[in-house]
């Protein structure tokens, strides 16, 4: 007996040792302070320090989890081509059902049964080459699909590491999710928002030329016609362009009221009612000759210049919408709106409304480097400011060159996800292969743009489709939370056993305790996350932990009333006590592990918790207390068991 | 100190048919409400949708919220206040990119309080519908594998009584959530498989003391049998009980409003579970045996 009890007492003090080991770092890195914190000298230790402690779960340190998805639906239009009706006809349906019916529905697999089903001979639309393996074998639409999805979601992988790198999170948390998802986590930033934003960017980055200032006058010439015949006051309108033109540049000042669009226009659509009640402000004078241009600032003073006031820019963009106004832009033109507000002389805000070519001139891919640069040189309105200088590769930098030479004189847009950042009007042509983005508002976001820029742009659509933001000082809140309660539970339980089963109820304790300083160590170990809800099971587990001591003791109660001897009755007692413990811990093992295998990050936690739990609790109950016992009764001659 | 004394002798089998009219009365109760309400009612896990808790300093009333908001169209929403009245809580049908319009409206409404953001969740209906799915396979498949384990180690007809007791304490479970008002979330299907394994803790104990009972006590009748090894494990039933039940009612008291939510699911769930170890398991053990007797004497 003693030569086992050896053995297990080695055994035991190893496992405490190796806890207390793998606690350790935990306990320091809490303990550090502030100061610690931010001391560059100590840098490596707090890194060090941090990754080996129990990491906490975003419901504990605050952070967000997002869950992004490929708009698969989106892939298969980009990918496709020489669509038609039929194929239009077969996309719409497919999209369809899935948003109305079924949602968990594969967009994929449903479209490749669907064109099956309807006959739709699906080659014809994708690209033959593209199809091709490494091996050149011909793939079939669903797998080359498949493919480029697996594709694009790697390149997203890999961009959103690159953003996140860049942005200087401690420890994010990325990976592929299924099929079409990304998983991306980042805990204990502050800023989150900003972390949002730059994650969920697409950043495609395109430059695109001006239309011509005849182009754009068309356009709103047909703008003019159109709401002329929607004014309330069809008084005066005048006819000829000349006219116009000549009405408008005599006035000096023009005279910008403010009305309600109520007021001015005959709404009789749904849409605009909603806005009858905003107020635009307009140029009096041209309202009724010009009553699209009225809504635009007299800028000629600037050269030109398309602004809309910021007032007017929501009415401005319905209108752009409506199916008549569309059909008034050329086909290879579009029109995209400043990314951030002009502010001019007199402190108004302005964005300026750019008609693009629809093509662009030189796409993103180009662009190797980004950096940000504070403005030098004279021009104020870039001095001293926040900009971000871009490189192209050698075949882009060519390309530039090309395109900057051939278009002197003229404004060249650079168009990040639609909206335009600076559209610099082209002096000289550019060789060397740089450009840069100015009007940028604060360094941080210079800083964000550089970031988006080196990491790439999305090359599908990504959505996101769940999103968890907790705030830091909820997540402060819920550790006090959690630690008082399991202190407080702690307490209550140690005495109660204390209180029933006397001197063995405190050995019960100490291995209540030895329970929770193994599991977090186990924790802290395997690098696993601390939850919420894995400080309940934690709290579970010192409820549920006492079972198999209370199993044991209550065996060894009743041997002692047959008449055993106090090492006849523990012995027995442990002995019967076993297989029962077995029993009915492994059904709550095999309930956790189920949960483990099928819940989601929090609740993961939970389950890990209560399954360490668990064993531990067994080992503690079968193998320590019965040693301290064996050690108390072989040393001390005990008259009677204090249970 | 004890609670039981040694040489209890409580006939828990004859109290029985009380206890079938108490447990159909409960489970009645549930299902009525279940009905009424159309199913249980799905949190934001599992139904889709958007929760934003954000904290005010200077309180402000819901309706005057939900007037600031009433320029987005938010579809069907709840505001409520949540743990104090700095706190609001903010439920919405959509799931796509609300939250951040909504803080930013508020502050602008607003703009001499500082709203912070203490949680905010957007949950796609695609991603809800597959959590649904999951919670709903993992509780099966528990169940499942329990079966065969208890089988594997006793005989079927433990099983049996084992799988009725813990049907009944997750229904009921269910049932209160529904009478109570209260949504199932993620955290109360842990705290629901949580109670599967702990009901079973007490039935197989239970079951482990009749089957060494029965070799024991060979020349008694099976009832007797059964309400000896109850009356037995009494005491630890009780403890158990008690132990658990002071931690989870500590975490109700002291933890944050989801931890509540969950502590509440387990504090009934382990109370109707003793209870269910009890007067539920082991009644139906004695049918099936009764029943078991029957065949054999027909052969």
């Amino acid at each position: 007996m003693r030569r086992d009890n050896r053995w297990r007492w080695f055994f035991i003090a190893v496992c405490i040792i190796t806890a207390i080991y793998y606690l350790l770092p935990t306990f320091r890195f809490y303990n550090l302070s502030e100061a610690d914190k931010n001391d560059p000298n100590k840098k490596e230790l707090v890194n060090e320090l941090s990754r080996d402690a129990i990491k906490r779960g975003l419901d504990l340190q605050g952070g967000v989890h997002l869950i992004m998805e490929i708009d698969l639906a989106s892939l298969v239009e980009k990918l496709s081509v020489n669509k038609d009706q039929r194929f239009d006809d077969l996309f719409d349906s497919v999209k369809d059902r899935i948003e109305n019916e079924n949602p968990e529905e594969d967009f994929l697999n449903i479209f490749a049964a669907d064109a099956q089903a309807a006959d739709v001979p699906l080659d014809r639309y994708f690209d033959r080459d593209a199809r091709l393996d490494e091996n050149n074998n011909l793939r079939s639409i669903p797998d080359y699909l498949r493919n480029e999805a697996d594709d694009a979601i790697k390149r997203s992988l890999e961009i959103l590491r690159g953003r996140v790198d860049q942005f200087g999170v401690a420890e994010p948390n990325i990976q592929k999710k299924g099929n079409n998802r990304v998983i991306v986590e980042l805990a204990g930033i502050d800023d989150i928002e900003r972390a949002k934003q730059l994650i969920q960017k697409t950043a495609r980055l395109e430059f695109k030329l001006l239309k011509s200032g005849e182009v754009v006058d068309e356009v709103f010439d047909e703008f003019d016609r159109i709401l002329r015949n929607e004014l309330k006051d069809k008084t005066a309108a005048a006819e000829t362009k000349t006219e116009v033109d000549t009405a408008q540049t005599e006035k000096a000042v023009s005279t910008m009221t403010e009305k309600s669009i109520g007021d001015l226009f005959d709404t009789g659509d749904s849409t605009a009612s909603q806005e009858e009640d905003s107020t635009v402000i307009f140029d009096e004078n041209t309202i009724n000759s010009t009553p699209f241009r009225a809504f635009l600032g007299d800028l000629s003073a600037y050269q030109g210049w398309v602004g809309v006031p910021a007032q007017n820019v929501d009415r401005i963009k319905l209108l752009l919408e409506r199916d008549d106004f569309q059909e008034a832009i050329p086909s290879d033109a579009v029109f995209h709106w400043d990314a951030k507000p002009q502010v001019i002389g007199d402190g108004s805000e302005y964005y300026e409304l750019y008609l693009l070519e629809r093509d662009a001139a030189l796409g993103g891919e180009v662009v190797t480097d980004a950096r940000v640069e504070i403005g030098s040189g004279y021009d104020p309105t870039t001095a001293g400011k926040p900009e971000v200088t871009m490189k192209m590769d050698r075949q882009g930098a060519k390309d530039w060159e090309t395109i900057t030479g051939a278009n002197i004189d003229k404004r060249i847009a650079i168009v990040l996800d639609d909206k335009v950042w600076s559209a610099p009007n082209v002096r000289d042509k550019i060789t060397g292969g740089s450009s840069e983005i100015t009007g940028i508002g604060t360094w941080d976001e210079a800083k964000d743009l550089e970031i988006v820029l080196r990491s790439g742009s999305f090359s599908v659509d990504m959505l996101t489709v769940f999103e968890q933001r907790v705030g830091p000082s909820l997540g402060a809140d819920s550790i006090r939370k959690g630690t008082l309660s399991t202190i407080i539970g702690l307490i209550l339980v140690v005495l109660f056993m204390i209180t029933y089963y006397g001197l063995s109820g405190g050995i019960a304790n100490i291995a209540l305790l030895l329970n929770l300083i193994f599991i977090m160590s186990v924790l802290a170990g395997f690098h696993a996350t601390l939850t919420l809800p894995g400080i309940a099971g934690l709290i579970l587990t010192i409820g549920m932990a006492v079972d198999a001591n209370v199993l044991i003791f209550e065996r060894i109660r009743e041997e002692l009333d047959t008449g055993k001897t106090i090492r006849a009755a523990i012995d027995s007692g442990y002995s019967r006590a076993f297989f029962t413990i077995l029993d009915a811990n492994i059904t709550t093992l095999i309930a956790a592990v189920v949960l483990y295998q099928y819940g989601t990050g929090p609740i993961k936690g939970f389950a890990l918790v209560l399954m360490i739990g668990i064993c531990s609790s067994m080992f503690t109950a079968i193998v320590f207390t019965r040693v301290i016992f064996d050690f108390v009764t072989s040393r001390w001659s005990i008259q009677k068991l204090s249970i | 100190m004890e609670f039981i004394k040694r040489n209890i002798n409580i006939d828990f089998l004859e109290k029985r048919k009380t206890a079938f009219y108490f447990s159909m009365i409960l489970i009645i109760i549930s299902f009525v409400s279940l009905v009424f309400h159309g199913g249980p009612k799905l949190g934001l896990d599992f139904r889709g949708g958007t929760q934003i808790n954000l904290h005010f300093d200077t309180p402000e009333s819901a309706a005057d919220i939900r007037n600031a908001l009433s320029i987005i169209d938010l579809g069907t929403s709840e505001i409520k206040e949540i743990g104090s009245e700095n706190d609001i809580l903010i439920t919405v049908e959509q799931s796509t990119g609300i939250a951040d319009t909504t803080v930013y409206i508020l502050r602008e409404a607003f703009p001499d309080n500082n709203i912070i953001i203490n949680e905010s969740d957007e949950v796609g209906s695609r991603i809800g519908s597959e959590l649904k799915n999951k919670s709903i396979i993992s509780v099966i498949l528990a169940l499942f594998f329990l079966i065969i384990y208890i089988s594997w180690r006793f005989e079927f007809k433990f099983a049996i009584g084992a799988i009725t007791a813990l049907v009944h304490d997750v229904l009921i479970t269910i049932g209160v959530f529904s009478v109570m008002d209260k949504e199932i979330t993620l955290p109360i299907v842990a705290a629901l498989l949580t109670i599967v394994g702990y009901s079973l803790n007490d039935t197989i104990v239970v079951s482990d003391r009749i089957r060494e009972n029965i070799k024991v006590l060979r020349k008694e009748k099976y009832p007797f049998i059964i309400n000896r090894s109850l009356n037995q494990t009494l005491s630890r039933t009780i403890i158990t009980s008690f132990t658990t039940l002071l931690v989870v009612i500590i975490l109700y008291l002291f933890g944050s409003e989801i931890i509540k939510d969950f502590a509440l699911a387990l504090i009934i769930g382990v109370s109707i579970g003793t209870y269910s170890s009890l007067f539920v398991a082991t009644p139906i053990v004695v049918l099936y045996h009764d029943w078991q007797e029957e065949k054999k004497k027909i052969k």
